[in-house]
């Protein structure tokens, strides 16, 4: 389980405005999104690309996802 | 628990629809700029479209086109001191219903092409967990509007990139 999760399930679950943003805030951390991406692989291709690449580089993976793809 | 079919953009041989997801700041906009061009490039009709999440109706991002109902109801969407899941359900539907429009233009119009989503199901599940860290994907996918009861597919693209930065290197 990852830390965010800890974190996530000790927070109250009462849905005031500060418990929100907590929430927002430990969901946006690193890694998590990843995470939860790999559980959404059944549904839809997907491609986790290391944004900090150049923009181009990205780019270009992803033209050839889409190319192969279409093929 | 009402069975709901997930695939809103059905299989259809000539639509292809391609999600980009990521955190703020992550370069999903430039991204979808860049891959448009590119299918400029190649002569392939394509939309761009808003996923998940609220859009102005102002025409300024490359997802917005403009539209009165969302530029009316903005304000109100995103004020969520008071049912904040309703007016995300509803929120969510409305990009559904354009989703499936951008579909069926792209199947009259050109015979094919594909939709660009800026955000998607991802974000839904993101968005939803931020209310009921609790639940799940399936749950979070599932939107019903608050006025009329009707329950509308969530939008999964073919393709989902995620754009994955670590929160240092956010623009």
């Amino acid at each position: 389980m990852f830390p965010q999760e800890i974190l996530l399930d000790r927070l109250p679950r009462e849905n005031t405005l500060g418990n929100i943003a907590r929430r927002r805030i430990l969901l946006s951390n690193y890694g998590f999104y990843a995470k939860l991406v790999e559980e959404l692989k059944p549904r839809t291709d997907v491609l986790i690309l290391d944004g900090t690449q150049t923009k181009e580089d990205i780019n270009e993976q992803i033209v050839e996802a889409y190319s192969n793809a279409r093929k | 628990m009402e069975q709901v079919n997930y695939i809103l953009l059905e299989k259809m041989a000539k639509i292809y629809s391609l999600g980009m997801d990521g955190l703020n700041g992550s370069g999903k906009g430039t991204q979808i700029e860049l891959f448009s061009k590119y299918l400029d490039s190649i002569s392939e009709p394509h939309l761009i479209a808003r996923g998940d999440g609220v859009r102005f109706g102002n025409g300024i991002k490359i997802y917005d086109s403009p539209s009165k109902w969302w530029s009316e109801n903005i304000d109100w969407l995103l004020d969520k001191t008071d049912n904040p899941q309703d007016k995300l359900n509803l929120q969510y539907q409305r990009l559904s219903r354009e989703a499936e429009a951008l579909r069926r233009k792209l199947e009259r119009d050109f015979n094919g092409g594909v939709i660009l989503f800026d955000r998607s199901f991802p974000s839904r599940v993101l968005t939803m967990r931020q209310y009921n860290p609790g639940i799940s994907i399936e749950d979070s996918l599932q939107s019903r509007n608050p006025r009329n009861g009707i329950c509308v597919k969530p939008i999964i693209p073919d393709l989902t990139v995620v754009l994955d930065v670590p929160p240092g290197n956010l623009t």
